[in-house]
């Protein structure tokens, strides 16, 4: 017996998808992917407010047609981005929850939803963290035990600020990010576990993940127990969605021409036009037609159309063709030709798509894709050995497997002219660092900017802006003397840190590093934190408050029973009267002032009437016992309040 | 600080009986890092540096992350600049100090240019 103290805490694998997440535990040498409280494997990543309450995962899906301004998704279209890129303003367009800038020079966008006749804008990390915080319950409610721990994956094309948002998120949601992982590696991962061919020889895979807002692509080497990316590509913004968009335009297009009237401002029915147009993306995967109906859609017009496969991939060809290029680059970058891909492991909801297989089956010369694995689960399945390997809690096997993840973009700082000199090219194993020497360009300068670029092209403003990283408080002395050594670390989550030393006097605490990436500080961190804290506080409350007050209502019924079955011998008719009153009474304060009440209410309520009847339970103690009292211990605690009283 | 040794490579071209010399470094202290001799194949380099990742990786050494995050960049340092040779060194140099002479980068220049 392992003594009480020490309370057991696992390490879960969290996979945060676009549209939906899933969670993963390695226990008892196995991992197992979790159902929610409704019985699913994955949960939508959804949240929306009603009017009581918040909701989280499929609750909050399924009242999106009739709620639609409220209900908030694709924040992970959002996190890590500014409010002016341009893929957040096409975004904007699609999406019936409003979107503003928040004011600030970091530009970030906020989300802004009506919560109890209140506006409340919250940062895309926020939301993500709720979702976070849903995955983490689903998994506490499995096990059993508190989870402090956890493994999130990321698309492996995302970049610095993404990826540092989605930690951040993490932590808002009261998690230890122990990692974040690539998608398209712990997709590999499930893969190797799954073949565990333990070849001596090194076999080399593509992974294709498409998924429902994001895509990467990956080729890995594999060999024995360790897997080591070789490349990575892919388009962070390139997934199931955009194909439900392209269903739901062409839908949008063929009402208009039937009734010359236009849905896009009614966000009912766009929302609900939407949801069946998702269906009928996903059905056209088994079946070569499908009808999209949605009766009354606008106006009172029912909407009726039929979309045949070949359809569906003429709108959305383009899309499909677009994801080969990273299949080409990534093929390039890692130096291999064709034929030395053994496998092709496809990932995510989207590769179900036929004419998405048959590209890339057509790519490789018709070599048959690897289906083995689970598209939707095989990344979180990865993140929870990837959590237990690095947690060191998984078994021999788990151990000794080792990942070595490479970072998708080059890293570099603004030269002479705007040009980019890269210091950390991509496709670098993480962790991996740089050093750079910097030195002063005027007599007595005391501090120096540095201009931290991400990206492939050679103007740094073709390339995505990181930070501004401002040396400060260097040694005065004349222009050129100052030998300042910059290092450049891009840690294993593919995040960056910058650290600099004064090369003469060895010490790092003279010169210091401003940093201007654009996240959340630690302090908004925090804030969010308590908020957070206090939204789980409102959510148990909402729900204690719901069970006290069907207790209380309960207790009514047996109340009014106990009442009406004893004999009007027993029971003095004044008694009676009074027992009735209070009865009444206090179904009136539950009509009216139960509907603001809180738990602490309802319970007084109970005890008030419990009371009443333990007073009056002297005289008529024995008629009532059976009525009242559903076992003899209950009445016994009963009889005990009745004489405090 | 690296030391660099000057590898000699001899090419004939029948038809013109000419020499071509060709200098390039010899990453001595790569190959040391990496525990190999410099006559490896390019196939045991490969599994030599997955042999040291598993021992040296950061995620392998939990209690003392930092310094095992500076040997593994060494290591990536070292794999990096070997990694596309195939036995292309397999002359035993570390069995015939005499017939290797060591020199200085702008000295190589001087000598071998033209």
């Amino acid at each position: 017996m392992q003594p009480a103290s020490e309370e057991k805490s696992y390490a879960v694998g969290i996979d945060l998808g676009t549209t939906y997440s899933c969670v993963g535990v390695y226990k008892d040498g196995e991992v197992q992917i979790i159902a929610n409280d409704q019985g699913n494997r994955t949960t939508p990543s959804y949240v929306a407010w009603t009017e009581q309450e918040r909701l989280l995962g499929d609750a909050a899906k399924n009242q999106v047609a009739s709620n639609p301004t409220n209900t908030v998704f694709d924040a992970k279209r959002l996190i890590g981005r500014r409010f002016d890129d341009p893929i957040v303003q096409a975004d904007l367009k699609l999406w019936p929850f409003k979107v503003v800038s928040d004011g600030t020079k970091d530009d970030k966008p906020l989300i802004e939803i009506f919560y109890q006749g209140v506006a409340k804008k919250f940062h895309p990390e926020e939301i993500s963290s709720m979702i976070l915080t849903k995955m983490k319950q689903t998994a506490e409610a499995y096990l059993g035990h508190r989870v402090r721990e956890a493994v999130i994956t990321v698309p492996a094309y995302f970049n610095d600020a993404q990826r540092q948002a989605t930690k951040d998120a993490g932590e808002i949601a009261g998690l230890r990010v122990l990692r974040i992982v690539n998608e398209p590696t712990a997709a590999a991962i499930a893969y190797g576990l799954d073949k565990s061919t333990s070849a001596q020889k090194e076999t080399h895979i593509l992974v294709f993940d498409m998924g429902g807002g994001t895509f990467d692509v990956s080729v890995l080497a594999i060999q024995e127990s360790v897997f080591e990316v070789k490349a990575t590509a892919g388009d962070p913004h390139l997934g199931g969605e955009d194909f439900d968009n392209r269903i739901l335009s062409h839908c949008i297009a063929d009402f208009r021409r039937k009734y010359q009237s236009d849905p896009t401002r009614n966000q009912r029915a766009v929302r609900r036009l939407r949801t069946q147009c998702e269906r009928a993306k996903r059905l056209l995967s088994t079946q070569t037609s499908v009808t999209i109906e949605v009766d009354s859609l606008h106006e009172g017009n029912d909407f009726s159309i039929r979309l045949s496969r070949a359809k569906f991939e003429e709108l959305c060809l383009d899309y499909f063709k677009k994801a080969m290029e990273p299949v080409e680059q990534c093929l390039k970058d890692s130096n291999l030709p064709q034929k030395a891909i053994s496998d092709i492991v496809m990932v995510g909801g989207s590769t179900r798509i036929p004419k998405v297989q048959e590209l890339i089956k057509a790519f490789f010369h018709g070599k048959e894709l690897c289906k083995s694995i689970n598209p939707d689960e095989a990344v979180a399945y990865g993140a929870a050995v990837q959590a237990a390997i690095v947690s060191g809690h998984g078994s021999e096997e788990v151990q000794n497997m080792l990942l070595l993840d490479v970072a998708p973009l080059s890293l570099g700082i603004e030269t002479a002219g705007g040009m980019m000199q890269v210091l950390i090219e991509r496709n670098s194993t993480v962790s991996t660092s740089k050093s750079q020497d910097f030195t002063t360009f005027e007599d007595y300068q005391d501090h120096v900017d540095i201009s931290v670029y991400e990206g492939e092209r050679a103007m740094v403003k073709d390339n995505n802006f990181l930070g501004k990283f401002t040396l400060k408080d260097i040694p005065k002395s004349l222009r050129g003397v100052p030998k300042i050594q910059v290092t450049f670390t891009i840690d294993t989550n593919g995040i960056l840190q910058v650290s600099a030393e004064d090369a003469k006097s060895n010490k790092k605490s003279e010169i210091q590093i401003a940093n201007e990436k654009g996240r959340l500080t630690q302090n908004d961190i925090q804030k969010m934190l308590q908020e957070a804290e206090k939204y789980k506080g409102e959510d148990e409350i909402s729900k204690g408050d719901m069970l006290a007050k069907e207790e209380l209502k309960v207790y009514f019924q047996r109340f009014d029973k106990g009442i009406q079955d004893l004999d009007a011998s027993k029971l003095q008719e004044q008694d009676r009267e009074r027992l009735e009153k209070k009865l009444a009474d206090a179904y009136h304060w539950l009509e009216h002032d139960g509907l603001k009440a809180g738990k602490p209410e309802f319970e007084a309520k109970q005890k008030e009437l419990q009371a009443v009847m333990n007073t009056e339970t002297w005289t008529f103690a024995g008629h009532l016992h059976s009525a009242l009292y559903r076992n003899d211990w209950e009445w016994r605690a009963a009889l005990l309040v009745c004489r405090e009283f | 600080k690296q030391k660099a040794s000057v590898k000699l490579d001899f090419k004939w071209k029948q038809d013109e009986s000419m020499v071509v010399i060709k200098v390039c470094a010899h990453h001595t202290d790569a190959f040391t890092t990496m525990e190999l001799p410099n006559s490896a194949s390019q196939e045991e380099i490969k599994k030599q540096y997955k042999a040291l990742s598993l021992i040296h990786h950061p995620d392998k050494n939990q209690d003392d992350v930092e310094a095992a995050t500076e040997r593994f960049q060494r290591i990536k340092d070292a794999y990096a600049l070997i990694k596309d040779t195939d036995g292309e060194l397999a002359f035993p140099w570390d069995q015939h100090p005499e017939k290797q002479q060591v020199m200085k980068g702008d000295e190589a220049v001087a000598v071998f240019a033209e």
